[in-house]
C-alpha cells in the first residue's frame, strides 16, 4: 500500500479515506487485512466525520488478535535475553583446538573477521568447562548446563550468529530492533503489532525483569515501540512482592461503582480523543484503561502461583537460593503463555553473562542461576502441550572471544573473555523449531562465524517465519518508506532448522 | 611455529567469498613495486617509500592520526596510542601488517597497498625489521628504562602511603630525589644496587604494601615484573631520561584534520538576520521568523493560536510543573489587556515553583541522586541535597548560565575558603562568609556519580577511574553534547576526539579526581584508617550560630552526665544499685549525644594543588599507562578564538586552576558548544523536541539540526543578554510558534508528520513529577516548604514504594528522596529515569501500569477523596457547581457542553449506585437515616467523580 503523496493536485485534497490510509497504512499486510475488515469498511465513521466537520479518529492500532500471513504452529514467543554475552566456546560450541594451542597468541589469519578494536593483550584460552554429547542428537553442551544438556534434542543450536558492534549498548539495539541506535520498534512490538494479542485482558508483550537489578542495560529502550503505537510496548512485570503493583484496588469499593466510574472515564476519554484525531498515544492509553479493567480478575490469576504444585516449583528451581528469581520469572511466562500473552521477555540479574573476570567461576553463577529454570520450562511447556505453538528463543547480543582477558599473566587463573561479536550461539526451541539440530559453525578457535553465518535480521525474520509472518511483508509506512524490523539489509530465514 | 601450523589449518575457516574478494583485488593490483630479491628488504630503501606514498597523509608529521607518525624511523618506533606498530619477527602480531593485509588501511578513499607491497613489509617485519645501518627496528629501545616506567608503578602500588598526601616514615616516593632523600629509616633506594636497597627489599619481603592495608586502602601488591622493572631501573643506575613533554597546540594539532575541524557545531555560532517572510504578518519576532520561513516553503503556515485557558496551562505547567489555580484561570480569563499573556510569563517566571521544575532537568542531566549506587547496600549519601537547593536557587535567581557553570564546575577555585583556619578534610570547622558556601555546593555536581569508592571491594583503582569517567560523561554530553566515551580506550571512531584529549581532559580534574590519591564518598565500615572523606566542614556565622545555640546546652547537659558517670564510677557504694544507675546514666547520656546536631558539612569537590601526573591509559587499562599528557580540553574545540590558559590560583591552599580554566574556556562567547547545546535543551523542554533532537550528541553521530541558523542566533542572543535563562524562556514563550494550538491536521500528517517543522505544539503527557505534584496539589495535600534534606519513603512488603507524609501534607517529588534502588512507584510508573550516571533525555511510556497506579494506588484514591473535599468546601453540594469547579481545578476550564453532560450523567448515577448500596447494607431506614445515607452518597460519588477525573487523558495530557 502505498502513500498517495505526490505533487499532483490529488495532494491537496486528499480525500478522508486516503488519509486513514496514510496512519493505517503502517499496517501492512496481516495487520491491515484485519483492520479494513473490522473498522474501515463500515459506514459508521463515515457518518462520523460529517458530524465533527473534519476527520475524524482513525482507530489505526488495536490488539485484537489478527491471522498471519501463512499458518504457523508457534503463537508466542518466550525471549530469554541472555544479555552481557553467553560464552559459546563454554558452553554450546566446544573447541579442541583452544585446548591444543591453550596459552598461545592468537594468530592475525584467524581474526581477520575482527573490524573492531578489542582487548587483545589475551592469549587463546581453553574452555575450564568438560563438553560432552547430549541426547539422541548428540550435540555437545558443557558441563555448566547440566539441566538444558538434558533438553537437547528439542534445542535447535544455531553456532554461527553475528553482531556488527562490540559494544553492549549498540549491539543490544542490534539485537532488540535491528538497528544500533534506539528508536526502532523491537522484536516484541513488531510480533504483537502483526498478530495482537490471544487475550485481550493481559497485555500482550511482558517483560519480566529480574527484581535485584531495576533495569537492564539500555533500559525501557528494550521494550519501546518506536515509531509504532505505544500500544505495542512491552510492560514490565516485578517477580518479586507483587508482579504487577496496583493491580487491585488498594480500597474497598462496590463493584456497581467501580464499574460507573470506569464508563465515566472512558466517557471523557472518547470526548478527549475525537477532537484530537491522529494520536496514537491517546488510543493506546484508551486500550491500556480498558485493558486495566479486564486485567484485575485475570492477570490476579496469572501472577498467582500459589496454586502450582510443589513438585513444579521444584522444576524451575523455586525454593533454590541460586534459581530462585530466574525460576519464578520461567514460571511466570509459562503462565502468561498458557494464558494467550503473545510475546515475553525474561531478564536475568544484570549484564550476569559479561563475564570478563574469572569465567570458571562468574560464567558457572549466572549458568547456575539459569539453566535448570529454563530446563523446567522447556519440560513443563512440553508435558501441557504448549511447547509446540511456543517459540523459546535464547541468547545475547553477541558471545565472547576464545581468548583470555588479563590484565596480567599472574592473572591467567581468574582470567575472563572479552566481548566476541564475531560468532556466537544462541537457540530456540518449541512450535516450529526442528530439534536436535545444530547449525552453522566458527572457525576452528570459536573466534568467528564461518560456515552458514547467521544475522541478526535472519535471526529475526527467522522468528517471524515460525509465528506466520513474512519478514518483508510486516512494515510500516513511515516517511516515505517501509520501515521493517529487518530494515534494507539482505535478509534469510534460516530454513535449515524448521521443523 | 605456531603461526605457521595456523596458516597451514586457517584455509577452511575464511569464508570463501571473502578470501576470494581478497585475492582477486590483489591479483589487479599486481603492478608496482620491484618484485625483490632474496636479499630481505631494508627500512630506507624498501619500507619508507610505500609509508611515505601510501601512509603518511594521515600518518605523518602534520597530521598524525592514532598518534602515529610514519614519516620518520623514530616516530614508527615509538608507535601509535595503541603501543607499537611493528614487532619485529612477529608478522601477525604486528598491528602496521594487519592493518595493509587486512585492507582496513588506508581507508577508502586512500590508494590502497599492493599485493607485492604488503608482501615485502611481512618480509621485512618477519626479518626482524632491519635497517639499511645494520641494526634493526628497536635493538636500542628494549633496555631503556627510565624513571618515566617507575613513577606509575609506584603511584599504583605506594604513593598512597608515601606521596602527597601522606609521608609514612617520612618517605615520599613521587620522585627519584625524594627516593634518595629517604624517609626516616635512611634512603630508600641506592642507585645501581637493587638489592642494597630498601625499597626493593621491602617489595621483596612483602612487608610493603602491608597486608592489612592490602584490602582497605584498595591497594594491590606489586606484580612480579614491575619489581622486576623497579629493579632494572635501579641496576641500570636509576636513569632520568627527559621525555618530551605533552605540548598543547592550538592551531595545526597532528592528531586532527582540517577538514575535521570544519564540522557545523565545531564553529563558533553566528548570528543570521532573521528571513524576510514572503507572506508575512507584521514584523514577527526572531523565532517565528526562521520557523515560518521553513513552514512556508513546505506550503505550511503556522497553526492558528492555541485557546486561552490551554496556553495559560500548557505555559504554567511548562514553567512550574503544576497546574494554574481556579484564581488564575478566572483572571487570566478576564484579562483582555494585550499584555496579558506577556505578564503571564513574568509571574510564572518570578514564582518559587518554576526553580523546583527547570532544576530538575538539570538534575537529571547532573544525575542527582542521595544515594551512592554501585553496592547493593545503595548507601544514602548525606548532604546531597544542598546540591539540588543550590541549582533551584539558581534557577529562581536567574544565575547566568556562564556564572551557573563557573561555579558548579570550579567553585572551589573562586573562592577562598580556608583563608582564615583550615577548613579541608575533618578539620575543625571553619566560619565563612555566605558568598563562600554557594560556589562550594554548586561544585557537587562533579560528585553525583554512582560511587562505590568508600571502601573495598569496590575502591580499586578500576572503580576510581570509573567514577572520573563517569563524571566526564557528565559534562560531555550534558554540557558540551558530546560523546567522549569512545575515546577512553581509543581514539573516538567518528569524531575529531583523539584518545590523547581524553586523557588530558581528565588531567584538568586531577587536582581533585586524583585516582592515586583519592577522596572517598563518606564513612564506611572497615574503612582504611587513612581514608579522607570529601566533605568540606565550613559554615557561615549564623550557621555555626544556630548549631552552637542548638548543641551548647546539650554539650553541657553531656557533661553534666559525663562527671556524674564518672562520680558513679567511684563510689563504692552498693554495686547493684550503682549498676542500675551506671545504666539509666548511659542510656540518658547516649540520648543526649543522639540529639546533637552535625555541623553542616559541603559534599564538595575541591583542588588539592599539586596532582600526580595524568597518563594515557592505553586501551583504557589503568594498568598500562602510555606517555604523559598535560591538562587541556578538545583540541578540537580550541582555537586562537576559544584559547585555554591555566592560571595558578593564589588561594591560602594550593590549587592548580586547571578546571578554573576549563569553566572559563567553556563559557567564552566563542565557544561553539556551550550556548548552543543548552539553549538546545531549554528548546527541547518547551518545543517537544530539539533543534538538535541528539541532546547530548551534536557530534557527526548526532542529528543535523532542523533550525541551524535558528539555533545559532539564539545561542548568540542568549549570551549576549548576559546568559540569562529566564529571558530565553521569554524568548520561547512568547513566540508565535510556542502560543500555537497543538490541533493535528490531515495537512500536518502529509507534510510534516513528525514536528520537525513546528506547524503546531506538540500533545504531551506530564512528566512523573508533574504527575504527582498535580494530584497533590489538585487535593490541597502540597505541603510547599522547599528545600532541606529529603522526605523518606516507604517500602511495602510487595514492592510499592510511597513518599512519607508530613502531617497529611506531602512534598514536591523533587524534594522526596532519590534513592537508587527505591524511587516512589508513581514516578517511576511514569519513566522517572534511573541515573546511570545521568538521564540526557527522558523517555515517555504508555504502559497498563499507569492506568493500574492511577486506577487502583490508595494513596492516588485518598487524593481523589480530598480533591472532593476540596470542591465540596469550595462550593458547597450543589452538584452543577461541583462539577464546574473540578474541572477548573483539575482541568483549569469549564467543561465542554458534550463533557458537562457526561460529567452530571456520571454523578448522578454515582450517587445512585451508592444509594442503593447504602440501602442494601441498612436495610429499612426512616427519614434522618435517610437522609443521612443521601449526604454519605453524593460525598462518595463525589469522590469518585474526582478520580474519574485525574485518571482521565484531559488531566494527564497537555495541550
Amino acid at each position: 500500500m502505498k502513500p498517495h503523496v505526490s505533487n499532483s493536485p490529488r495532494t491537496a485534497t486528499l480525500s478522508r479515506r486516503s488519509f486513514f490510509d496514510r496512519i493505517g497504512d503502517g499496517l501492512c499486510g496481516a495487520a491491515l487485512a484485519q483492520l479494513l475488515g473490522a473498522d474501515f469498511a463500515g459506514g459508521k465513521l463515515y457518518a462520523e466525520e460529517a458530524a465533527h466537520g473534519e476527520f475524524s479518529q482513525p482507530r489505526g492500532f488495536d490488539l485484537l488478535p489478527k491471522a498471519p500471513h501463512f499458518p504457523a504452529q508457534a503463537k508466542a514467543v518466550i525471549h530469554l535475553c541472555m544479555q552481557g554475552g553467553p560464552s559459546q566456546v563454554d558452553l554450546f560450541d566446544p573447541k579442541p583446538a583452544l585446548t591444543k594451542y591453550d596459552g598461545q597468541t592468537p594468530p592475525r589469519e584467524l581474526t581477520k573477521n575482527a573490524v573492531f578494536e578489542t582487548d587483545r593483550t589475551g592469549t587463546l584460552m581453553r574452555s575450564p568447562f568438560k563438553f560432552a554429547r547430549h541426547g539422541q542428537s548428540g550435540a555437545w553442551v558443557s558441563e555448566a548446563l547440566p539441566h538444558i544438556a538434558g533438553e537437547v534434542d528439542q534445542l535447535a543450536i544455531i553456532r554461527s550468529m553475528y553482531n556488527v558492534h562490540p559494544n553492549h549498548e549498540p549491539a543490544i539495539y542490534k539485537l532488540q530492533s535491528g538497528q544500533t541506535f534506539p528508536g526502532h520498534p523491537t522484536l516484541g512490538s513488531w510480533v504483537t503489532y502483526g498478530l495482537g494479542a490471544e487475550n485481550q485482558n493481559l497485555p500482550a508483550y511482558v517483560v519480566l525483569a529480574d527484581p535485584t537489578s531495576r533495569l537492564p542495560t539500555n533500559g525501557v529502550e528494550n521494550w519501546v515501540s518506536g515509531f509504532l503505537s505505544p500500544l505495542y510496548q512491552g510492560t514490565p512485570m516485578r517477580t518479586t512482592g507483587s508482579p504487577l503493583l496496583n493491580l487491585q484496588p488498594a480500597y474497598q469499593e462496590p463493584e456497581s461503582v467501580t464499574v460507573a466510574k470506569r464508563d465515566f472515564i472512558a466517557r471523557l476519554d472518547a470526548i478527549h480523543q475525537n477532537r484530537r484525531p491522529g494520536r496514537a498515544v491517546l488510543s493506546a492509553r484508551i486500550s491500556n484503561y480498558e485493558m486495566a479493567a479486564r486485567m484485575q480478575l485475570e492477570a490476579t490469576q496469572a501472577l498467582d502461583t500459589s496454586g502450582e504444585t510443589p513438585e513444579t516449583s521444584q522444576l524451575y528451581g523455586i525454593g533454590e537460593k541460586e534459581t530462585e528469581n530466574f525460576g519464578r520469572q520461567c514460571l511466570l511466562a509459562r503462565r502468561l503463555v498458557e494464558r494467550g500473552v503473545r510475546f515475553i521477555q525474561l531478564y536475568p540479574r544484570g549484564q550476569a553473562w559479561d563475564n570478563h573476570n574469572n569465567i570458571k567461576s562468574s560464567l558457572a553463577s549466572i549458568c547456575k542461576s539459569t539453566d535448570k529454570p529454563i530446563a523446567g520450562l522447556l519440560q513443563d511447556l512440553r508435558r501441557r502441550g504448549l511447547l509446540d505453538s511456543t517459540l523459546v528463543v535464547w541468547g545475547g547480543e553477541f558471545g565472547r572471544l576464545p581468548m583470555a582477558q588479563v590484565k596480567s599473566k599472574s592473572e591467567l587463573k581468574t582470567a575472563g573473555r572479552d566481548h566476541g561479536p564475531y560468532g556466537f550461539t544462541t537457540w530456540m526451541a518449541g512450535g516450529g523449531v526442528k530439534g536436535g539440530t545444530v547449525y552453522g559453525n566458527t572457525d576452528e578457535l570459536g573466534y568467528a562465524s564461518v560456515e552458514n553465518r547467521v544475522s541478526i535480521q535472519d535471526w529475526h525474520a527467522t522468528i517471524l517465519h515460525l509465528l506466520g509472518m513474512n519478514h518483508e511483508q510486516l512494515s510500516f509506512a513511515r516517511n516515505g518508506l517501509n520501515d521493517r524490523l529487518t530494515h534494507q539489509w539482505e535478509t534469510r530465514v534460516v530454513s535449515e532448522i524448521l521443523a | 611455529m605456531f603461526l605457521c601450523c595456523l596458516l597451514g589449518i586457517s584455509v577452511p575457516f575464511v569464508t570463501a567469498t571473502a578470501a576470494e574478494k581478497n585475492t582477486a583485488k590483489k591479483t589487479a593490483k599486481k603492478n608496482s613495486a620491484a618484485p625483490a630479491s632474496n636479499a630481505p628488504p631494508v627500512y630506507e630503501r624498501d619500507i619508507l617509500p610505500i609509508l611515505k606514498a601510501k601512509c603518511v597523509r594521515c600518518h605523518g608529521d602534520k597530521t598524525r592520526k592514532g598518534e602515529l607518525n610514519l614519516a620518520s624511523l623514530a616516530g614508527l618506533r615509538e608507535g601509535g596510542e595503541s603501543g607499537a606498530v611493528v614487532a619485529p619477527h612477529k608478522v601477525a602480531e604486528s598491528p602496521l601488517y594487519e592493518q595493509v593485509f587486512e585492507e582496513l588501511m588506508p581507508p577508502d578513499d586512500g590508494e590502497p597497498l599492493s599485493a607485492e607491497e604488503i608482501k615485502l613489509i611481512g618480509r621485512w617485519i618477519g626479518a626482524g625489521a632491519p635497517l639499511a645501518t645494520g641494526g634493526f627496528l628497536d635493538s636500542s629501545a628494549e633496555l631503556k628504562i627510565s624513571q618515566h616506567d617507575i613513577t606509575p608503578i609506584l603511584l599504583r602500588r605506594c604513593t598512597m602511603c608515601h606521596g602527597r598526601s601522606y609521608q609514612d616514615g617520612d618517605l615520599d616516593l613521587r620522585t627519584k630525589a625524594a627516593m634518595l632523600k629517604g624517609g626516616a629509616g635512611g634512603p630508600a633506594l641506592v642507585v645501581s644496587q637493587p638489592d642494597a636497597s630498601p625499597l626493593v627489599l621491602r617489595i621483596r619481603s612483602r612487608e610493603c604494601p602491608p597486608k592489612a592495608d592490602l584490602s582497605r586502602a584498595g591497594i594491590e601488591p606489586m606484580k612480579s615484573e614491575e619489581l622486576q622493572t623497579l629493579e632494572q631501573w635501579i641496576a641500570l643506575g636509576a636513569p632520568l631520561v627527559e621525555e618530551p613533554q605533552d605540548v598543547v597546540v592550538l592551531e595545526s594539532d597532528p592528531l586532527i584534520e582540517t577538514e575535521e575541524r570544519r564540522f557545523w557545531s565545531f564553529q563558533p555560532p553566528r548570528k543570521s538576520p532573521p528571513p524576510v517572510q514572503q507572506a508575512s504578518d507584521a514584523a514577527p519576532g526572531l523565532i517565528d521568523a526562521f520557523v515560518l520561513a521553513k513552514l512556508e516553503s513546505a506550503g505550511l503556515d503556522f497553526s492558528p493560536p492555541a485557546d486561552k485557558l490551554s496556553l495559560l496551562r500548557r505555559a504554567t505547567f511548562d514553567l512550574t510543573g503544576l497546574p494554574p489555580s481556579p484564581d488564575e484561570v478566572t483572571r487570566f480569563l478576564h484579562n483582555d489587556s494585550p499584555q496579558a499573556y506577556a505578564r503571564l510569563i513574568d509571574r510564572l517566571l518570578a514564582s518559587p515553583r518554576y526553580g523546583e521544575r527547570w532544576g530538575r532537568y538539570w538534575l537529571d542531566l547532573a544525575g542527582y541522586a542521595d544515594s551512592e549506587g554501585k553496592r547493593n547496600a545503595d548507601t544514602i549519601r548525606p548532604w546531597a541535597w544542598r546540591y539540588r537547593d543550590y541549582v533551584i536557587r539558581a534557577f529562581n535567581a536567574d544565575k547566568p548560565y556562564d556564572r551557573f557553570l563557573l561555579e558548579q564546575i570550579a567553585g572551589d577555585e573562586l573562592v577562598d575558603y580556608a583563608a582564615k583556619g583550615s577548613a579541608a578534610g575533618n578539620a575543625e570547622a571553619g566560619v565563612v562568609p555566605k558568598e563562600i558556601i554557594e560556589p562550594l555546593v554548586a561544585t557537587g555536581f562533579l560528585r553525583m556519580a554512582p560511587d562505590g569508592t568508600s571502601a573495598n571491594p569496590v575502591n580499586r583503582l578500576p572503580d576510581r577511574v570509573e567514577v572520573i569517567a563517569d563524571e566526564i560523561d557528565v559534562l560531555s554530553r550534558g554540557v558540551m553534547g558530546l560523546t567522549m566515551k569512545c575515546a577512553r580506550c581509543h581514539s573516538h571512531k567518528y569524531d575529531p576526539i583523539p584518545q590523547r584529549d581524553y586523557y588530558r581532559f581528565a588531567a584538568l580534574f586531577k587536582g581533585a579526581y586524583d585516582e592515586y590519591d583519592w577522596l572517598v564518598p563518606q564513612v564506611f565500615g572497615n574503612q582504611w584508617d587513612k581514608a579522607r572523606q570529601r566533605f568540606l566542614n565550613v559554615m557561615t556565622a549564623a550557621e555555626k550560630q544556630s548549631l552552637d545555640k542548638h548543641n551548647q546546652p546539650i554539650e553541657k547537659e553531656i557533661k553534666r552526665l559525663e562527671a556524674k558517670l564518672k562520680q558513679l564510677k567511684k563510689d563504692t557504694a552498693d554495686k547493684s544499685t550503682t549498676a542500675k544507675k551506671k545504666k539509666k546514666l548511659e542510656k540518658q547520656l547516649k540520648a543526649k549525644q543522639a540529639q546533637l546536631q552535625p555541623p553542616p558539612q559541603i559534599r564538595a569537590l575541591w583542588d588539592r594543588g599539586d596532582p600526580s601526573p595524568a597518563y594515557l591509559y592505553r586501551r583504557g587499562d589503568e594498568n598500562q599507562p602510555a606517555r604523559q599528557v598535560e591538562p587541556a580540553p578538545l583540541s578540537v574545540l580550541t582555537t586562537k578564538q576559544t584559547p585555554f590558559n591555566i592560571e595558578p590560583v593564589g588561594h591560602s591552599t594550593p590549587k592548580t586552576g586547571r578546571r578554573l580554566a576549563l569553566a572559563k574556556w567553556l563559557t567564552q562567547p566563542s565557544h561553539p558548544l556551550t550556548a548552543r547545546v543548552f539553549v538546545n535543551r531549554v528548546w527541547k523542554h518547551h518545543f517537544g523536541v530539539g533543534i538538535v533532537k541528539s541532546l547530548g550528541d551534536f557530534g557527526t553521530q548526532g542529528m543535523a539540526p532542523s533550525h541551524p541558523k535558528l539555533l545559532d542566533t539564539l545561542a548568540v542572543d542568549f549570551m549576549e543578554h548576559g546568559w540569562s535563562i529566564k529571558r530565553l524562556h521569554r524568548k520561547m514563550m512568547n513566540s508565535r510558534v510556542y502560543r500555537q494550538s497543538s490541533a493535528l491536521t490531515e495537512k500536518h500528517m502529509l507534510r510534516d508528520p513528525e514536528n520537525r517543522l513546528l506547524s503546531r505544539m506538540p500533545l504531551r503527557r506530564m512528566a512523573a513529577e508533574e504527575v504527582r505534584d498535580s494530584l497533590l496539589l489538585v487535593a490541597g495535600r502540597l505541603n510547599e516548604r522547599r528545600f532541606g534534606p529529603p522526605d523518606a519513603v516507604e517500602v511495602r512488603k510487595d514492592g510499592l514504594v510511597t513518599s512519607k507524609a508530613e502531617a497529611g501534607k506531602w512534598r514536591r517529588s523533587v524534594y522526596v528522596r532519590q534513592r537508587r534502588k527505591e524511587m516512589p512507584t508513581i514516578l517511576e510508573t511514569f519513566d522517572l529515569p534511573a541515573m546511570n550516571p545521568n538521564c540526557i533525555q527522558r523517555m515517555d511510556s504508555t504502559i497498563v501500569s499507569q492506568s493500574l497506579h492511577l486506577l487502583n494506588n490508595e494513596m492516588v484514591h485518598t487524593l481523589a477523596a480530598s480533591f472532593a473535599e476540596r470542591v465540596r468546601q469550595e462550593v458547597g453540594n450543589d452538584p452543577a457547581q461541583q462539577l464546574e469547579r473540578a474541572w477548573l481545578i483539575a482541568l483549569n476550564r469549564s467543561p465542554t457542553a458534550e463533557e458537562q453532560a457526561a460529567g452530571a450523567e456520571a454523578l448522578t448515577d454515582l450517587q445512585h449506585r451508592w444509594m442503593l448500596e447504602l440501602a442494601t447494607e441498612s436495610g429499612e431506614t426512616d427519614q434522618t437515616e435517610l437522609a443521612k445515607q443521601k449526604e454519605t452518597a453524593s460525598q462518595k460519588a463525589l469522590a469518585d467523580f474526582c478520580h474519574a477525573l485525574v485518571n482521565s487523558a484531559a488531566f494527564l495530557y497537555l495541550d
